[in-house]
């Protein structure tokens, strides 16, 4: 066999195998899908937040939404977000200091 | 086409004839391409599941700040019950008992919530909550407390309450596993028992939960409200959302940044690998220049063998960190984002591609890597042949 077509086979096999790889991931994801879509969202208006509970021993961890550091009005209404946007983009003009 | 095609062809030849130094760099891509893989579907994993409940979620909450902190509210109080009525855009005001129990006996802490809504029966093993008190009181436990506290759906427990007395506690059903994600320290009860394992005594709550007729009279419901108490901390759903997308990109951007010297130990290596030639690799460009082969035709060939590394350690990356986060559960990365704890979630995230990704792998990773390949290529495309063949 010509030495060229033995690569383009080489070639083709390897991209053959990147898709197999990307279709079986593609695949196992759509059994993962959640089915019951309901059901969690049932569980989550009983238990009144959407919070993730990846952490139990401290509560900016349990619900960010309501106690991180970065939550909106930690520390008061009104007050601006210390890292609204990262802390390299400045407030609005017309409130900085 | 066919030129391309050949040049092709010869670039995959030359990534063979040097096999060892190729596939070390093709590892050394696929690492680094997985690391940031796996941190990007692990941070838009979470972000899904919590994006997935947003609909339950009340679209206002009310606190009260107290010497700058929350602190219970009275939500009968004169000056807040008139602006909360149903109609000029509150469909539903809910004031909501919860708050964190500390249960010394498993050193972990419990989210107490007292129950206003109905908990699906599909969610958990065991019965509901019944609709009248009993004695002793009824719950439902999340699956984690329920392992911890070694109780079962039928059965009792005994637990001290925010002032040291001892509860006893009728578990009637337990949270399902599957639902651990929200639900896994969770102790629901009647609102009675709630304000006494907290101690919150009536008629103070922990917030208000509001639900507008329509999204657009936010604006206007918060300004009522914060006429009414002004030291009322407002969360919108927004805000709430802003939060935490802050809270994840925040922390994988921290781990991302982290992540930076091995892209840069990597682009090194990429410079030392591709930019060094060997004498039998100057020969063999000075022969094919000799030959007839132009400065590009070189260029193209040297710039096709940094693709085709690119393209294949990039798509083992990604799929190696597909099986690391979903087949694997992250170890190790999944602690930097959500720290310690007495009780982890056995988390089983829901896949998810955003286009965004793509941007960011290719922006943050190939592209330099193919840029890096470019000056090594231009050298060995300028080479004299003659030179060379001396």
């Amino acid at each position: 066999m010509p030495e060229h077509r033995r690569r383009a086979r080489v070639l083709l096999a390897g991209l053959s195998l990147l898709v197999l790889a990307f279709g079986l991931c593609a695949f196992d994801a759509r059994a993962r899908r959640p089915a019951d879509h309901a059901t969690r969202t049932a569980l989550v208006r009983a238990i009144g937040h959407a919070d993730l509970a990846l952490s139990s021993s401290t509560r900016w961890i349990r619900h960010p939404s309501h106690a991180e550091p970065m939550a909106a009005l930690q520390d008061g209404p009104g007050l601006l977000d210390t890292d609204s946007g990262g802390a390299w983009v400045g407030p609005p003009v017309e409130k900085a200091p | 086409m066919r030129r391309q095609r050949a040049l092709l062809l010869f670039a995959l030849g030359s990534l063979a004839r040097r096999r060892g130094r190729h596939l070390a760099l093709g590892l050394g891509l696929a690492v680094v391409v997985g690391a940031y893989a796996s941190l990007l579907w692990l941070t838009g994993g979470l972000r899904a599941e919590w994006h997935r409940s947003l609909d339950a979620t009340p679209d206002l909450v009310v606190q009260r700040l107290q010497a700058g902190r929350p602190a219970l509210l009275d939500a009968s109080s004169d000056t807040l019950a008139p602006v909360l009525e149903e109609g000029f855009g509150v469909r539903r005001a809910r004031p909501r008992v919860w708050g964190y129990l500390f249960i010394e006996a498993i050193t972990t802490n419990a989210t107490v919530v007292a129950a206003d809504q109905p908990m699906p029966s599909e969610a958990i093993t065991g019965e509901p909550l019944p609709a009248e008190a009993t004695s002793p009181p009824s719950a439902i436990l999340g699956s984690g407390l329920a392992d911890r506290l070694a109780v079962r759906a039928g059965e009792r427990t005994a637990i001290a309450d925010a002032r040291g007395e001892i509860v006893v506690i009728q578990v009637v059903g337990v949270i399902a596993p599957e639902h651990a994600i929200h639900g896994l320290d969770v102790l629901l009860t009647d609102e009675a028992t709630a304000r006494r394992l907290l101690d919150v005594p009536a008629p103070l709550v922990t917030d208000l939960a509001i639900e507008l007729v329509r999204e657009e009279e936010a604006d206007a419901v918060v300004a009522r409200v914060r006429q009414a108490m002004p030291t009322a901390r407002i969360l919108d759903r927004r805000a709430m959302v802003r939060t935490y997308e802050l809270t994840f990109d925040g922390r994988s951007g921290v781990l991302g940044a982290a992540l930076l010297p091995t892209l840069l130990a990597l682009l090194l290596l990429g410079w030392g690998r591709l930019g060094s030639m060997t004498p039998d690799e100057r020969r063999e460009i000075a022969v094919l220049k000799a030959l007839g082969w132009e400065t590009r035709d070189v260029l193209s060939a040297r710039l096709w063998e940094s693709v085709l590394l690119a393209l294949f350690g990039c798509g083992a990356g990604v799929a190696l960190a597909y099986g690391y986060v979903f087949g694997l559960g992250a170890p190790g990365m999944i602690d930097t984002l959500v720290g310690w704890s007495a009780m982890v979630p056995d988390l089983q995230l829901e896949p998810t591609f955003e286009s965004a990704w793509l941007g960011s792998l290719l922006g943050l990773v190939v592209a330099p890597f193919l840029a890096l390949s470019v000056i090594p290529a231009w050298r060995a495309a300028v080479l004299d042949p003659s030179g060379a063949l001396r």
